[in-house]
């Protein structure tokens, strides 16, 4: 694969982690967050919201980093490179927890949430073999 | 700042994000938490638990990058590197201010041990963010 390819793919990665966010953003009222929330004390309530608003940071962040710096990823530059290792390491756990962990089954109430867990997934997946193959291949050729 | 004392704060700030990174792993049974989130339904618990291996996988992103890349942050060598620092030093600054802003005081107000846990924290967030944005945006001899 030449590197305006990966530098595309890299791209198209970049721009899903936007309909992650979407994904992130919708939650709280598909699962009722405030409502089951409430019964927390405080501390973990609160917790339980930064946790929330870093993950989303974090998806800022990455796919900042990914679309500004796609092409140095896909030519294999050191720093890149060790960046997509470690993305392809972030997501593939991520897949991990989707597949064995999570039972979201009683809260896909809808054809909309059964679609758009569907393509979370797809989207994690994406992920994990963009990030794989850049830091496999990036700067091959 | 020169080069060789920047790389040094910034190879300090990758430990402690490390040690952040394994500490956040232990939260629930160090704060004795369990009994609190067994109150919310099974999906919640487990995304609380989620969040907090995520955050705990990003710390060990930072640090681990900021470890390996330390001299070519702090040198300005590449692009990426400095908007990483950007970002980690974003990342934390916003974690300095709702230290202050989001958490309530009445968590560690009039108990001493708790004070003290929260103005270490407020410096190490304080020390990261400061030494994060220096790297991306101070001057380097």
């Amino acid at each position: 694969m030449n590197t305006s390819t990966l530098t595309t793919l890299l791209q198209i990665a970049a721009i899903l982690h936007i309909g992650l966010l979407c994904a992130g953003a919708s939650m709280p009222k598909a699962v009722d967050l405030r409502g089951h929330i409430a019964t927390l004390p405080p501390f973990l309530r609160q917790l339980f919201l930064v946790y929330f608003s870093f993950i989303a940071l974090m998806l800022v962040g990455f796919g900042s980093l990914t679309f500004l710096f796609a092409h140095a990823m896909a030519a294999g530059e050191p720093t890149a490179r060790a960046l997509c290792v470690l993305m392809a390491v972030f997501w593939s756990m991520r897949l991990v927890v989707a597949a064995f962990i999570f039972d979201v089954r009683p809260y896909l109430t809808n054809w909309l949430y059964r679609v758009g867990y569907q393509a979370t997934n797809l989207v994690f997946l994406y992920l994990v073999a963009v990030y794989g193959l850049a830091a496999w291949k990036g700067g091959a050729s | 700042m020169n080069v060789s004392s920047l790389s040094i704060f910034l190879r300090t700030a990758a430990a402690l994000q490390l040690a952040v990174a394994i500490l956040n792993l232990f939260l629930v049974p160090l704060f004795k938490w369990k009994a609190d989130l067994m109150q919310a339904p099974l999906l919640l618990r487990e995304v609380f638990q989620v969040h907090a291996w995520f955050i705990s996988v990003t710390l060990a992103i930072f640090g681990l990058l900021s470890w390996r890349f330390a001299a070519e942050i702090a040198s300005h060598a590449s692009a990426l590197g400095g908007w990483l620092a950007g970002g980690i030093g974003i990342f934390w600054a916003i974690r300095t201010i709702l230290q202050v802003t989001y958490y309530s005081s009445s968590h560690w107000r009039g108990q001493l041990r708790r004070t003290v846990i929260h103005i270490v924290l407020l410096i190490a967030y304080g020390g990261m963010a400061t030494t994060y944005l220096w790297a991306a945006f101070g001057s380097t001899p």
